[in-house]
């Protein structure tokens, strides 16, 4: 298939984390083309699902790595963000409406390809993995995932307004188990789910860069627009997420505290999603 | 898909009903069966003065954070807490044990704008 206009890639610098969120959530808000945009992280960032509970983190622990935590706009569970190919991909609503699960298989299919592309193989079928409990993204695969030898490689979470829907997903190259696992109160556990649920890709192609992977990706999601043109933020995109901003500041060493307006479901007695 | 007469509707899948000067809302049985299992919901908080096709709200299921948007203007004077512990409750029972808030409407004329039945099914 084939939507209507220019894909727009962007590339960000190094930004913290509330600004990178704050960034994607403006994107969904006031965005008015199709964009793919690749970002990095000026520390290591660990990003919850928008109404995941903190009540799992080991906030000491985190702070004492010197980590930072926010909250995403989209759902799902914790990714530990270092050594990965983080990407967001926001698409306009159109005149059709196209579902949730629709958009999820066509964003997993165009991942699959650019995979593919890097000589990495992923698994035709998924199997469910039980971690239904985790707090961890990566421990928990589902049949719309994408898994290689059973080890899922990509996160990949929705949010969904009335402009568009916006992705965000996470491609690790390599994983730091070890600190991802001490972000949590049960640390041997999430460490043995991520043992065996989750896989760096440069685990299993070595020689495989972040920037082949990136050109790869632009090439593939480009394919399902009238073309791809790199360009920059516009103005009131960027006052947009400065407004947003303060609501992706998040401090879980503050425990319960609310800060801003995002943390508020978090907080409740949420079931985060996967 | 069951999409009750009695009911009107918005495009973004909401579905309102004149009740003692009040509407109730909550989400239609197409957007439930969209959006799969619901885990969470974020009600809007009673007392909210909320303007229409203003976020008031989101409900996620796998992995997808779906906003919710007021179907008219005024003021959020109920919701329904059992979605708090029961976010089932939308997937179940949409239009009766699923619904979503109460708003004391400010604007009678934002009702002509909503969709009746027949609307809303050539929509989907």
């Amino acid at each position: 298939m084939r939507f209507q206009g220019i894909l727009r890639v962007l590339q960000d610098p190094p930004l913290s984390g509330p600004e990178n969120m704050a960034r994607d959530a403006a994107l969904l808000e006031v965005a008015e083309v199709p964009t793919l945009r690749f970002f990095l992280w000026a520390q290591p960032t660990l990003s919850l699902g928008r109404h995941q509970r903190v009540a799992d983190l080991d906030a000491s622990c985190i702070e004492a790595m010197g980590f930072t935590v926010v909250r995403r706009p989209t759902g799902g569970r914790a990714i530990l963000h270092g050594d990965e190919v983080t990407f967001s991909f926001f698409l306009p609503r159109g005149e059709k409406d196209y579902s949730h699960r629709f958009l999820y298989e066509l964003v997993r299919r165009v991942l699959i390809a650019s995979f593919e592309d890097a000589g990495i193989h992923p698994d035709e079928v998924v199997s469910s993995r039980p971690f239904l409990a985790s707090p961890v993204c990566f421990a928990l695969s589902l049949p719309h995932e994408i898994t290689v030898s059973g080890r899922k490689i990509a996160g990949v979470a929705q949010a969904r307004g009335w402009r568009g829907n916006l992705f965000e997903g996470s491609i690790p190259l390599t994983l730091d188990r070890w600190h991802f696992a001490r972000c949590f109160r049960e640390k041997e556990k999430v460490y043995t789910e991520l043992l065996e649920g989750a896989l760096g890709l440069c685990e299993i192609r070595g020689d495989l860069s972040r920037e082949f992977l990136v050109a790869r990706m632009v090439e593939r999601f480009g394919e399902l627009f009238e073309g791809v043109s790199w360009g920059g933020w516009e103005e009131r995109e960027l006052e947009k997420a400065g407004e947003l901003l303060g609501e992706y500041a998040f401090s879980p060493i503050a425990g319960e505290e609310k800060i801003g307006t995002l943390q508020e479901g978090g907080l409740a007695k949420s079931r985060g999603s996967g | 898909m069951h999409i009750p007469e009695d009911l009107l509707y918005t495009p973004e899948h909401f579905w309102v009903r004149k009740e003692n000067g009040t509407a109730l809302c909550g989400i239609t049985d197409y957007a439930q069966g969209e959006l799969g299992d619901v885990v969470f919901v974020e009600l809007p908080k009673v007392g909210a003065k909320v303007r229409k096709g203003e976020r008031i709200g989101d409900v996620e299921s796998i992995k997808t954070v779906s906003n919710l948007y007021a179907p008219l203007s005024g003021e959020i004077v109920a919701v329904n807490d059992a979605l708090r512990e029961h976010p089932e409750l939308l997937n179940q029972d949409p239009y009766g044990k699923g619904w979503i808030c109460r708003i004391q409407y400010e604007d009678e004329g934002e009702w002509s704008a909503l969709l009746d039945a027949s609307a809303y099914r050539k929509l989907l």
